[in-house]
């Protein structure tokens, strides 16, 4: 098995003289392609300049392109309401906890399978392959980890199935085809146990892989909500995306700690339902702010996480 | 192998086995841990529906409950509302599958971008809705679509239109949800066929350029035939997933007054029951309706594995 081929040549296009056709095919191209590219990302930049916008301009609807006078009034407001804190810090509890989880059904079991020798192998695969096309639904789940006592507890967020069947080909196919079998195959000549060649050799090797899988499990339990929603009715349990939910989608804002004003000053009121407006949007930006920080250093790993499971489905 | 063993002694071979074996028994150790997960989270619910065949009582338990028959599939069907969630299920569906080229097209668009800058930069901005939570993505929807103050009908009404409140109209409810999944997976669908478009030969388009053909040619005629495969395997994951739209999406655009577009079978399950404030009334109705669910999603999977087998050498299994 070879790995993946080295970087493709480079397109060698300037051989062959642009025609006019090539001219106009390229400029719709660019232009369809940088209308698409603004579509994307809009709205983004539109959440941004909101959240620092002064609420009056904002929520007014006079807001575009870039604020007129910059205000962090949101953010305070943000700042102050400490349940989306509380959802935070639980957040990132579950995500660490459970990528580990993930991690160490996920890598071990996905270095066993791609083993060509491992007896039973197949039936294995299959044992998890079925799981993508059957499953017991919404109340054969619960009434299990109710007799598990899970139900109320942080536990619901840790633990579960933890692999995923197309994260265990993932993972395979790195094992299968980016480390050379000769490397085994003088482990084993050496006497190594398979144990002692996962942990001396495949798990040194496979950082990439490793990242790829940390990676896909802290997203998607940073951006999980289902779970929690079903299982989790103690509110100081629930991760910052229900929480989310409750005050941007179900309105109940009053976690936001805006207080109705009970005299007649009625340009106080409207300017605290004018921040409540731009306060939202200071939320989504800070409920997406690791992300954003981390995009730009781990993109490629997904990508390659991609591109390792599209080698053999 | 086999000429090599039989040459040895038959205490030779044994201790090849016991060292074998030796091995094998830490792989499978190693593989232990998923499988019990998996059997626990996915195999007892598994066997937790057969509720769907019985009355269930929760004193009585899952073994206590009298059988039932299919009298709950029965149920279900005669309801006057299985139409309309069946019918909304598979349109929501369908409307998603038939943006599926969508990714197609836009990673050939992408792929004849000559500038190598321009090109990266549209793929890390179009890759990052994608990161974006569900719950997140659902609020901006919700915030931008507002009959009020939201975005959309700010421009509306700086156009002179009228506002419309978007998440109270059942007929926009498909658009909503459709369109912001194009939005957030257009650029992260890409990856794979533009890997895929990497590696066409230069050689190729070259030879192919000096015979004249145009870059429309070179699309029909050797890229899109390239992505054939990965076409073929993608189209078979998405068909099998039709009647599956997820609960999250809709039941977070989902609104009082767009229930009539918006109430699938996954969010129907979940009003049935635990939606419905603790009784269990309807458990053993909704293991029925879940079961029936995957067993459609089963048999089109199935479907198209063997029309892609058949057709075109390439499938799942």
């Amino acid at each position: 098995m070879t790995t993946a081929p080295a970087k493709a040549p480079a397109r060698r296009r300037n051989h062959i003289k642009r025609s006019r056709g090539d001219v106009i095919f390229d400029t719709v191209n660019i232009i369809i392609i940088a209308l698409i590219t603004l579509t994307m990302i809009y709205p983004m930049w539109y959440v941004l300049i909101v959240s620092f916008a002064t609420p009056e301009e904002a929520a007014l609807g006079r807001l575009y392109f870039w604020p007129k006078t910059f205000s962090i009034e949101a953010y305070q407001k943000v700042f102050e309401t400490k349940s989306i804190w509380i959802g935070y810090a639980n957040t990132v509890f579950y995500t660490v906890v459970h990528t580990l989880y993930v991690l160490i059904l996920t890598i071990p079991s996905a270095y066993a399978l791609s083993k060509k020798q491992l007896p039973g192998r197949v039936v294995i695969t299959w044992y998890f392959f079925i799981t993508m096309f059957l499953s017991g639904g919404l109340i054969p789940s619960y009434m299990l980890n109710k007799s598990l006592g899970l139900i109320n507890t942080r536990w619901i967020m840790i633990l579960g199935m933890g692999v995923g069947y197309s994260n265990l080909v993932i993972t395979r196919t790195f094992f299968q085809t980016s480390i050379p079998q000769e490397v085994y195959e003088s482990a084993y000549i050496d006497g190594a146990s398979e144990w002692q060649t996962f942990i001396r050799i495949a798990v040194p090797l496979s950082g990439a892989i490793i990242a790829v899988m940390a990676l896909y499990a802290a997203v998607g339990t940073w951006g999980s909500w289902y779970t929690a929603f079903i299982y989790i009715t103690d509110q100081t349990k629930w991760p910052l995306q229900l929480r989310l939910r409750q005050i941007l989608i179900e309105n109940q804002t009053q976690s936001l700690d805006i207080q109705q004003m009970t005299q007649e000053d009625i340009a106080m009121m409207q300017h605290q339902a004018f921040l409540m407006f731009t306060t939202k949007y200071a939320i989504i930006f800070i409920a997406c702010l690791p992300m954003l920080i981390l995009y730009p250093f781990v993109q490629k790993y997904f990508v390659k996480g991609v591109m390792i499971g599209s080698l053999k489905g | 192998m086999v000429n090599a063993g039989s040459t040895r002694k038959k205490v030779d071979w044994r201790a090849d086995v016991i060292k074998r074996l030796k091995r094998y028994w830490q792989l499978y150790l190693l593989v232990l841990p998923p499988i019990i997960t998996t059997f626990i989270w996915h195999y007892i619910p598994l066997y937790g529906v057969v509720i769907a065949f019985k009355d269930y009582k929760p004193k009585m338990g899952i073994l206590g409950s009298p059988w039932y028959g299919f009298k709950h599939f029965e149920w279900f069907f005669n309801r006057p509302m299985f139409w309309q969630i069946l019918w909304n299920t598979v349109r929501i569906s369908l409307y998603s599958f038939c943006t599926f080229p969508c990714a197609i097209i836009f990673a050939l668009m992408i792929n004849e971008l000559t500038s190598a800058k321009f090109k990266k930069t549209v793929q890390m901005i179009s890759y990052m809705p994608h990161f974006i939570s569900t719950v997140v993505v659902c609020a901006m929807i919700h915030m931008f679509f507002n009959a009020s103050d939201g975005i959309v009908n700010n421009v509306i009404k700086l156009l002179g239109g009228e506002p419309i409140a978007f998440l109270y109209k059942p007929n926009v409810f498909d658009h909503l949800y459709v369109w912001s999944g194009v939005w957030q997976g257009l650029g992260w669908g890409t990856i794979i066929y533009l890997a895929n478009l990497a590696n066409v030969s230069p050689d190729l388009i070259e030879a192919a350029r000096l015979d004249g053909a145009n870059r429309m040619d070179i699309i029909r005629h050797i890229n899109i035939p390239t992505l054939m495969p990965t076409i073929v395997i993608m189209l078979i994951l998405r068909v099998g997933g039709i009647l599956g739209v997820g609960f999250e999406k809709v039941f977070l655009l989902q609104t009082q007054r767009n229930i009539s577009a918006s109430r699938v079978i996954s969010t129907y399950v979940y009003e049935l029951t635990l939606g419905a404030g603790g009784s269990t009334t309807y458990w053993d109705t909704s293991a029925a309706i879940g079961l029936f669910n995957t067993l459609v999603n089963l048999i089109l999977i199935i479907i198209t594995n063997t029309i892609a087998r058949k057709v075109s050498d390439v499938a799942l299994w």
